[in-house]
């Protein structure tokens, strides 16, 4: 029997438990303020544009020559010495580059495939005075074999083959942040992957230099070619170059068998390659990596048939119940802030109803996880970003009225056009436009004073090999990447792997187990991200050196620099903090405007001479 | 940490674990049963226990193939652990109980914290105690002797110790060898490169397994440890051997303290070498083999007393009916029975039967006695501890076995009178016996296994089987004999009328040059004038050789008194010359140390005879001493008077002065024994002694009479041992590769790699495009000398810095160490230098200095281990015509 005491304890430590539990849930409930955006206030506007810098054909400072004609490989060059503060000067033909011994240029970028037998003295000359030359292409294969002169500036031992056939490629670590990567179809989960031009001549490399990236073959190939000591000995020594670095005394020649030059891929290794010839590199980065989803979540409960047939549910409850579980999953295993570009619904056509309460809840979800909403605007088959906004408009006026949206993704239309109908729409609050990724685009522009254009660089559902290269490009360049993934053919799947639980392992892994070594940058929303791009574009700044002590002279007191070195680590630094990247890499965060790093050798003898 | 405090605490510690292994745990187990030796003989006897132990237990362990650091640990400890406990009659399980009893009670509560804690201090006080007792005891009771060995050794310390401070490498080329034997230890492999004594490495591959020491810094500095033990042998021996004690220290003094003798007769200790280590065993054996006379013959007499004289008596007598009952037993009348039939037997029977029964009573009486004789007893104790000794000199080097024998010989003759009794002779020869086949198991559990000999045993089976140099020398003058002699040749007899050398007459000499050059003799290169052949005799050994002279001149040559003159002069100079050369410290200007030597040793040997008078077995011993020095002598003369060389002139040194030195504190002793010892109290022996001591040491002081710390040019540069020690320390994963002459390559302990400097030269040597060279770790270091170092070898260049002269001329060609030696390495490290200036300029942020001094480079090369960087490029020199 229990008695009346024992019962009353009882019963107050239960109701004392509930009010607990529903106070907390009831706070929660209150306190979500799901129609107020917390990265609403975050960006500043105005007044950027004439901050970017702008790439001239003045020697006056530092500058680059290119040699060749219009092409991928220049726009890459100029980005990179855009956001590099370079000039580039373009030339056509080798015999037009000229400089002084006084005033020599930072890099040669020749196009490799346009030069001919009678430019190969100049190059010499080059050589001679200690440049540092870039082959962004190949030269022909012809011109190669026949030329031993040009075979030794590019470090060229023989020519082996004049076509191999590749099993995959693999990049060594150092060159662009993020370690070593295996490009290789061992599985057929890696077969998915492979996308690189794995035809290529088999160029065996001479003493002098320094491979970044090989070719791989078959281990018995190798063995039959070059002999099972060699194997066991030195398995990488004959393997195909795909880029690498050659050095005759001073001078240093890059040389990239490919096309990754011509397209953003080749920035990152613009400032590997300076890496490469520095003593040391500091320059700013961007330090953001967003993930976004784009048409989720939508608010309409559509295509309920074969909702119902794959999941057993309708629209809303797979956002709710199979959707949602999964990008918050994602988010905590990545610790970041997603930013949802929201969609009324998919299918414009479609008619069915929007339920309040639906609205509510999806967006508490959002809330509670501290992302960020914007607007689609990339339009649909059938409608334009305008029209799209204008039927969206009203759903924003009744549900979300007091969301303030300074974000909006535009899909592959054009940002000006967007960006009109944005502001037509009354959407004057919206500063950051997320744009698909375009081969020969800009990563990060701006459109007017008001307004940046940030460009996608992976999707979240694919992720080849080239677009890892593309990423780690990106990384090593801005410390900035951009997911983006449309979750609309979620609703509207036209095949099995647009089905949920494939798409959501691919969204898992290459989200999270493929960025793993960037975890050292900042996950932000989009408007953060935004923030961070005008930080990075306001930032003026000065570096220099006296012995071990470097010191970097800032325009602002805070901002994001990537510190790589040789060998060195840093002993002390005043003005900033520090955060260990990999071995020679480190992101500095600037909180001073004057930084001190003394630095000294990593390694070093343990015991001294003496008594 | 500078190299200087390093060396210091790596020092302290190579020592203390030695002291552990040596003294300290042996004295754990042993002391009950030795604490009624002095303290010098105990020293001794832990050192030989602790000795014997570490060798054997590696040696079962690795021929089980169980020997890591592990199973040693278990080994050595957990006996060591359960022989204390044996020692003291506790059970460990019951000591066991015991403490985890105090703990449960402390736990559960019964019994409470100040309870325990009053029962810890009280422990703690005891013990406390214990140590106090033992130290006013052993030390201030003792204080004099206790603050002279502390400053003997502090002393010793500093004039050998100092060198390490100023250079650190290897002061021995074969330590490289010796580091590659060890290494093969650690790996498992019992005689890596073919069978040879393995003591030493075994030791020192102990103290590395179980007390986490570097091979390399045992090879350092285990040199210094090794010089303090033959010094502390010399000491405990003496001391023990004499009467007075103090006089021990003038034999250290004079071993060590003095500037006498010249750098040369102590630049081996500079190194840990087998030699030195094995010298360490000498003094022991020949102490313990004294001392087992001197025992004997008390237990015998203490038999006999008890006996009342009749033990001997009886032991011949047995010996002899023994040999009469085997002669029996082959009769077939061995048996003795008492049967029924007794009664029945003629007269003539009975009373044989009755003859046969008495005898065999009587013998069975005998062996009784014999029984009680052959009992294990305080003598048999100094057998044991002789055939340790001895054992250990066979296990370490075979010249320590040579000076242990010799002076074991010395040791029979000057006990002769018991060394040829039965109850001496035959236990000693057991025990000989058993100390042989403690030390050659191991050699023979290999051989069988199929492990061949090493180079270096083969030539000492060649001694031994009497295929010497010298014999192989009087083949040869022989065969030149019979071919005959020309006009104009000379011939060289010694002494005994032997034919020891030929000198033709175009100046060649065979046979024993040295035994030539002291007549100082002109090649008659004119021989066309025979009658100034025929008549010219220039001194009565040496004959222009002219067939009928020869004859004459052997028959003259045989007088004995005139062989006997000739020899005392032929050793007398041949003597004085070896001590000039070999001995003497040439810049301090003595002169007469032969001479003095000499006299020494004829005192000595008076002295032994006077002392015999007093007291025989000490007048015996002091023969044997003197006798082993005398022998010594010889043997450092052995070639100059044509004896057989069993050790040469240059390492004979050694071990003669060890043994002089303890001749003189002897002598010292027996004068005081012979004047002061009438009084029959011990002090006033003491007191003379002691004040001899202190007036050596302020005349010694005053005279700056002492020596000065020996520095030794190590065979590396600081700059090379510096980085060495400092990668060791920082790289624990096996990520780098040192690219170096050839010291390095055993020093790395399995903890890295190495490639030798001419393998990558020689791979780039003639460049061609396809050349590739490459070391497949993460980091790879280059050791450069700037000014190479003169390696052994001088040369005409010495000193030089490396050039571009040296770096054109042509790669060294062959293999092994000479690649290394004189030019050739001023050769390579001229290459090397500037194939790294090169190589620095095409990587150079791949490629830094790690450290540089005025002498030594060393750059690091950091490379990403699956894209190696190609190490052969053209450096300028290694391409077309130098």
């Amino acid at each position: 029997m229990v008695s009346r005491r024992n019962f009353a304890m009882i019963s107050l430590i239960m109701f004392v438990l509930l009010g607990l539990f529903m106070f907390t849930e009831a706070a929660k409930q209150q306190l979500n303020k799901y129609d107020e955006n917390p990265y609403g206030d975050v960006a500043t506007k105005g007044g950027e544009c004439n901050k970017v810098y702008q790439v001239t054909d003045s020697t006056e400072g530092a500058y680059s020559i290119y040699v060749g004609e219009e092409s991928g490989i220049l726009d890459t060059a100029r980005q990179w010495s855009s956001l590099h503060h370079s000039n580039l000067v373009s030339e056509e033909t080798v015999s037009d580059v000229s400089f002084s011994d006084d005033n020599k240029p930072e890099f040669i970028i020749v196009q490799g495939s346009k030069i001919s037998d009678s430019d190969v003295d100049t190059i010499g000359e080059w050589i001679e005075q200690g440049m540092s030359i870039i082959f962004a292409d190949m030269p022909s294969l012809k011109m190669i074999k026949g030329n031993d002169t040009l075979r030794r500036y590019l470090g060229i031992s023989e020519v082996y083959q004049d076509e191999v056939e590749l099993t995959g490629m693999s990049l060594r670590e150092g060159f662009l942040i993020g370690g070593a990567g295996d490009y290789v179809e061992d599985t057929d989960y890696e077969e998915d992957m492979q996308d690189l031009d794995l035809t290529t001549p088999w160029y065996i490399l001479a003493s002098g230099t320094k491979m970044y990236l090989s070719g791989e073959i078959e281990h018995q190939d190798y063995i039959d070619n070059f002999g099972e000591e060699n194997y066991l000995n030195y398995p990488t020594a004959f393997l195909p170059g795909i880029i690498w670095r050659n050095s005759i005394e001073d001078s240093r020649i890059f040389v990239v068998n490919g096309d990754y030059m011509e397209s953003d891929t080749g920035i990152g290794m613009l400032y590997a390659m300076e890496y490469e010839v520095s003593g040391f590199q500091i320059y700013p980065v961007v330090n953001a990596q967003s993930t976004v989803m784009t048409a989720y979540p939508t608010f309409a409960s559509e295509n309920g048939e074969q909702m119902n047939e794959i999941y057993s549910r309708d629209a809303i409850s797979v956002m709710r119940d199979i959707v949602w579980p999964a990008l918050v999953e994602i988010m905590t295993n990545t610790n970041s802030h997603m930013t949802f570009m929201l969609q009324s619904r998919i299918d414009y056509s479609d008619k069915t109803s929007i339920d309040v309460g639906d609205v509510a809840m999806l967006m508490r979800f959002l809330g509670v996880q501290e992302t960020e909403a914007g607007i689609s605007a990339g339009g649909t088959d059938s409608l334009s970003s305008l029209e799209q906004l204008q039927y969206d408009k009203s759903f924003y006026d009744e549900y979300l009225s007091d969301y303030k949206f300074t974000t909006a993704y535009v899909g592959s239309n054009s940002p000006t056009e967007v960006s009109q109908a944005l502001s037509q729409e009354g959407y004057t609050d919206v500063s950051t436009l997320l744009k698909d990724y375009e081969n020969t685009g800009d990563i990060l522009s701006f459109l007017d004073d008001d307004t940046l254009v940030l460009s996608s660089v992976n999707t979240g559902s694919s992720h080849t090999y080239s677009e890892d290269l593309r990423a780690r490009s990106i990384e090593t360049a801005l410390a900035y990447s951009m997911i983006s993934e449309d979750l609309s053919e979620v609703i509207y799947p036209q095949s099995k792997d647009q089905h949920w639980e494939n798409l959501s392992k691919k969204l898992s892994s290459y989200c999270v187990t493929l960025f793993k070594q960037y975890d050292a940058f900042d996950e932000l929303t989009l408007s953060e991200t935004g923030q961070r791009v005008r930080d990075y574009y306001n930032l003026e700044y000065n570096v220099s050196r006296t012995g071990k002590v470097i010191q970097i002279s800032s325009s602002t007191d805070d901002g994001y620099f990537i510190f790589r070195t040789h060998g060195e680590k840093i002993v002390d630094i005043e003005g900033a903090d520090y955060t260990k990247l990999e071995d020679d890499a480190y992101l500095l965060h600037i909180k001073d405007q004057l930084v001190k790093i003394t630095m000294n050798k990593e390694s070093e003898v343990y015991y001294y001479e003496g008594n | 940490m500078s190299m200087a405090e390093l060396t210091v605490l790596q020092f302290i510690g190579i020592f203390a674990s030695y002291l552990t292994m040596t003294l300290f745990l042996p004295a754990l187990l042993f002391h009950r049963k030795t604490s009624k030796y002095e303290f010098s003989v105990r020293f001794m006897i832990y050192f030989l226990w602790g000795n014997f132990y570490m060798m054997n237990v590696v040696f079962l362990l690795q021929l089980l193939h169980i020997c890591n650091r592990a199973t040693l640990i278990l080994v050595t400890f957990l006996i060591a652990v359960l022989l204390f406990f044996h020692d003291r009659g506790i059970r460990l399980d019951e000591y066991l109980h015991q403490r985890l009893d105090l703990i449960r009670r402390y736990l559960s509560g019964v019994m409470g914290r100040k309870t325990l804690g009053r029962s810890v201090r009280k422990r703690i006080r005891g013990i406390f105690k214990l140590f106090l007792r033992w130290l006013v005891d052993n030390v201030l009771k003792k204080l004099f002797p206790c603050v002279l060995l502390f400053g003997t050794i502090a002393f010793t310390i500093y004039i050998f110790g100092s060198t390490y401070l100023i250079n650190y490498g290897y002061n021995a080329s074969d330590l490289v060898v010796h580091n590659y034997w060890i290494n093969g230890l650690k790996d498992g492999k019992l005689f890596v490169a073919g069978i040879y004594p393995f003591g030493y490495h075994i030791v020192l591959y102990f103290l590395s397994e179980v007390f986490g020491i570097r091979v390399l810094t045992l090879l350092r500095l285990f040199g210094l440890v090794q010089i303090l033990y033959v010094l502390l042998m010399l000491l405990a021996s003496v001391s023990a051997l004499s009467k007075s004690k103090y006089v021990t220290f003038l034999s250290g003094i004079l071993y060590v303290g003095l500037n006498i003798w010249s750098v040369d007769s102590f630049s081996r200790f500079h190194s840990p070498l087998p030699q030195e280590y094995g010298m360490v065993f000498i003094l022991p054996s020949v102490y313990f083999a004294i001392r087992y006379f001197q025992v004997k013959a008390e237990d015998l007499k203490s038999d006999m007393e008890k006996d009342d004289w009749k033990s001997m008596k009886l032991y011949r007598r047995w010996l002899i009916s023994s040999r009469r009952y085997e002669a029996m037993e082959k009769r077939r009348n061995r048996t003795l029975y008492y049967t029924s039939d007794f009664r029945y037997l003629k007269f003539k029977d009975k009373v044989k039967r009755c003859i046969a029964i008495l005898q065999c009573l009587i013998r069975r009486q005998k062996e009784r006695h014999i029984k009680e004789m052959m009992r294990f007893r305080e003598s048999s104790w100094m057998l044991v501890y002789f055939a340790l000794a001895f054992q250990a000199t066979l296990a370490v080097h075979f010249y320590a076995t040579i000076i242990t024998g010799i002076a074991c010989i010395a040791i029979a003759i000057g006990f002769f009178g018991k060394f040829i009794r039965g109850e001496y002779f035959k236990v000693l020869m057991q025990t000989g016996i058993i100390a042989i086949i403690c030390a050659v198991y191991p050699f023979a559990f290999a051989y069988i296994g199929g492990t061949p000999f090493q180079g270096s045993m083969n030539w000492a089976l060649g001694v031994i089987s009497g295929d010497t140099a010298d014999s192989q020398n009087s083949e040869e003058l022989q065969e030149e004999l019979e071919k005959g002699l020309d006009e104009g040749d000379a011939a060289f007899y010694d002494s005994d009328g032997n034919l020891v050398a030929i000198m033709k007459k175009d100046g060649t000499v065979i046979g024993s040059e040295s035994f030539v050059k002291q007549f100082d003799i002109q090649p008659n290169m004119d021989s066309s004038d025979s009658t100034q052949a025929e008549d010219t005799v220039e001194s009565e050994n040496v004959k222009t050789v002219n067939k009928s002279l020869v004859q004459k001149v052997k028959e003259r040559l045989l007088g004995l008194s005139q062989k006997l003159r000739n020899g005392v002069i032929t050793c007398k100079n041949s003597f004085k010359e070896s001590i000039d050369d070999y001995v003497v410290n040439k810049d301090s200007g003595y002169k007469g140390i032969a001479k003095a030597m000499m006299v020494l040793l004829l005192a000595s040997m008076g002295l032994s005879i006077l002392v015999r008078c007093k007291d025989s077995d000490y007048g015996r011993m002091l023969t044997s001493i003197s006798l082993s020095a005398g022998f010594l002598m010889l043997l450092l003369i052995a070639e100059k008077i044509g004896l057989p060389v069993l050790i040469d002139a240059n390492r004979t040194r050694y071990f003669m002065l060890y043994f002089i030195c303890m001749m003189f504190g002897l002598a010292v002793d027996a004068v005081l024994y012979l004047l002061l010892s009438w009084r029959k109290l011990i002090r006033p022996m003491r007191v003379v002694a002691f004040g001899l001591v202190v007036v050596t040491l302020v005349v010694t002081y005053q005279h700056k009479l002492y020596a000065k710390p020996y520095h030794v040019e190590a065979q590396e540069t600081n700059g090379a041992i510096l980085c060495t020690a400092s990668i060791l320390e920082t790289h624990t994963k096996k990520d780098f590769t040192i690219v170096s002459a050839n010291d390095e390559m055993q020093m790395l302990d399995a903890s890295g790699y190495h490639t030798e400097s001419i393998d990558l030269l020689r791979e780039m040597e003639d460049y061609e495009e396809d050349a590739y060279f490459a070391c497949p770790t993460k980091y790879v270091y280059i050791y450069i000398e700037k000014v190479p170092l003169d390696y052994y070898t001088s040369w005409y260049g010495s000193g030089s810095t490396v050039s571009e002269e040296g770096a054109s001329m042509e790669l060294p060609k062959g293999d092994g160490v000479d690649i290394y030696t004189g030019e050739n390495r001023f050769i390579v490290m001229s290459r090397l230098y500037y194939w790294a200036e090169a190589y620095e300029r095409m990587y150079p942020n791949e490629m830094q200095v790690f450290y540089e001094d005025d002498d030594f480079i060393c750059y690091e090369i950091k490379q990403n281990t699956s894209a190696l960087l190609n190490l052969a490029i053209n450096y300028g020199f290694n391409v077309g015509e130098k």
